[in-house]
């Protein structure tokens, strides 16, 4: 049995129960079921049939949305998830480097792309046609992160990557039931939201989603506590938010509280274990390219304190079908409790970017071991590992920033401030606020009454968590010695304006 | 304090968050302003907490989708506090 016959059944088994809670209503497997047919007979029009076509699905977070999901997949297509919000720019790119010609949209009006793109208006869409179930094409869907080149790469996940995911996760969560109510609280853009809606499904169990046009934190709280909700996942980012209120938060239905998409600061979790009190605490870690989560750290609330290192939660253990290797700066593997550029092999690891480029030596290396070659993805991560297998994250090899849960380059805000003040120079870092979160800082050579609109215009072109919070003009550029750009005197020069 | 000597403090607070160039009146909806948005929410709450001395408590901040909204949770606060 592949796995969309697998989600079939189990969408027929429960055809009676809830398998969405959206904006504010039920749906059941029953209808899910006949909005996805609806979604597939128009899909099948567009695609005679054929398996392997790329297929938009713009992600409004509607019950026709999810159904086009598992329609293009038991049509046996691959998705590409693309942002209604997103900059015309953006969704361009990722519509060219997919190849797409149908995108499948529940929006009232459907953005105006150019091209032969074919657009399937799914709004209200249902059918009691049977759904045709076919054979699984090797890939399941295409996300785009942050590249450093400056434009977005093309990450494709196979069925097989996405299948070992699933095995691997609900191993550490033997005991998540169609019972559980999971409140997927990502955009539909990030692999992070996969989980939320990947696993309850398959079990059965009942979906909920974040109303559009709330305040999507806010709305969390609400949520978890009118609808005791039993699973949640969110980034440390929507906690540091939430911090001033906790003390009047309690949530006693909670029972698995999942961090992903930032580091985990030990002192912020702690506050809100008070708040669940019946909740195991998980932090979750996995770069796109190895689909969705491959390493989990489960523990109990008052076993917090025991894997915390330099006062942030450990990564965890690697999923069952996951090999992690930690690399030093010369190539060979680390010591015990040495630090490492952590390196992940095994089966939820994509086969390769959608675009390679000519060297990717710094992404992937081969090894061999017992007689089988097997790739290994360089994450960048630099991790320490204790004699137990727990990893702890100690930063980034490189520029590279992770904030709110989405991957940033530097290099492509730097193209984007480039592309929109006709080619000033910029230089674009992460900082840590007050707070003790991540932000973005650019510092642009360009006068100061220019950078009051450069955020708006920035809006046009990139998407907005890739917005800097601080833009501070400067005069020109200190060089340090090594002839680069000198960012310890810049935040130095400029430490009132980054941290007001 | 009447309703309109309330709003007339918390316009001025919103002009600094969202910029110029919108009207606000008592009516006008978080999902007019395109800035209004979660991070935006808690500034201006924490601004107008601290132009009235008051203290919201969460589910009144989910509860609100209005600049009217501020304005009945200040007339009430204040009302609780003068009992």
């Amino acid at each position: 049995m592949n796995l969309w016959e697998k989600y079939y059944n189990c969408f027929t088994e429960h055809a009676d129960a809830n398998a969405f809670y959206i904006g504010g209503r039920f749906y059941t497997y029953g209808e899910f079921i006949q909005y996805i047919s609806g979604s597939q007979q128009k899909l099948l029009k567009h695609t005679n049939r054929s398996i392997g076509i790329p297929v938009g699905v713009m992600c409004h977070d509607t019950i026709e949305t999810f159904a086009a999901i598992f329609a293009v997949w038991f049509s046996g297509c691959h998705f590409v998830p693309l942002h209604p919000l997103h900059p015309i720019p953006v969704n361009t790119e990722k519509i060219t480097q997919s190849g797409l010609n149908c995108i499948i949209d529940s929006g009232a009006t459907p953005p105006d792309y150019a091209g032969s793109l074919e657009i399937i208006c799914n709004d209200g869409l249902k059918s009691r046609e049977e759904i045709m179930i076919f054979a699984a094409h090797h890939r399941a869907y295409i996300l785009f992160t942050s590249g450093s080149t400056g434009k977005p790469k093309g990450v494709p996940i196979s069925t097989v990557n996405m299948n070992a995911f699933i095995e691997g996760f609900l191993d550490i969560y033997p005991d998540l039931t169609s019972e559980d109510r999971f409140l997927q609280t990502y955009d539909l853009t990030s692999d992070a939201a996969f989980t939320g809606y990947l696993i309850p499904l398959l079990l059965g169990a009942t979906v909920y989603t974040i109303p559009p046009g709330s305040f999507k934190y806010l709305s969390i709280v609400k949520i978890l506590q009118e609808q005791q909700i039993t699973w949640t996942q969110f980034t440390p980012s929507v906690l540091n938010y939430l911090r001033p209120y906790l003390k009047s938060i309690r949530l006693l239905s909670l029972k698995h509280s999942h961090f992903g998409g930032e580091a985990l600061p030990f002192d912020l979790v702690s506050e809100w274990a008070k708040c669940v009190p019946n909740a195991e605490i998980s932090n979750i870690y996995g770069p796109t390219e190895t689909t969705i989560t491959c390493t989990i750290h489960r523990t109990e609330i008052d076993q917090l304190q025991e894997k915390v290192c330099n006062e942030i939660i450990s990564l965890g253990r690697p999923l069952k079908g996951v090999r992690t290797l930690i690399i030093d700066e010369n190539d060979q593997i680390a010591g015990p409790g040495a630090k490492g550029e952590l390196c992940i092999g095994g089966d939820q690891v994509m086969e390769g970017y959608l675009s390679p480029s000519p060297d990717e030596s710094g992404v992937w290396f081969m090894r061999e071991e017992n007689g089988i070659r097997e790739k290994y993805y360089r994450s960048g991560d630099l991790v320490i590992q204790d004699e137990q297998g727990y990893l702890s994250f100690c930063g980034r090899k490189d520029d590279q920033l992770k904030i709110s849960g989405y991957r940033i380059e530097p290099a492509e805000i730097e193209r984007a401030i480039s592309q929109v003040t006709s080619g000033m120079n910029s230089k674009v870092f992460g900082f840590t606020k007050t707070t003790g979160m991540a932000g973005i800082v650019a510092f642009i050579e360009i006068d100061k009454d220019q950078t009051e609109t450069l955020a708006e215009m920035l809006r046009t072109v990139i998407p907005s968590a890739l917005i800097p919070e601080k833009i501070i003009t400067v005069s020109h550029f200190p060089i340090n010695s090594n002839g680069k750009i000198d960012k310890s005197l810049l935040f130095r020069e400029y430490s009132n304006q980054i941290y007001e | 304090m009447n309703r309109a000597e309330i709003f007339d403090k918390i316009e001025p607070i919103c002009r600094k968050i969202f910029g110029e160039g919108v009207e606000f009146t008592e009516k006008t909806k978080a999902t007019d302003i395109e800035k209004w948005d979660s991070m935006n929410h808690v500034t201006l709450i924490a601004a107008v907490e601290k132009e009235f001395a008051v203290t919201f408590d969460l589910m009144e901040i989910i509860g609100i989708t209005t600049l009217g909204d501020f304005v009945d949770l200040i007339e009430k606060n204040k009302l609780n506090a003068d009992h």
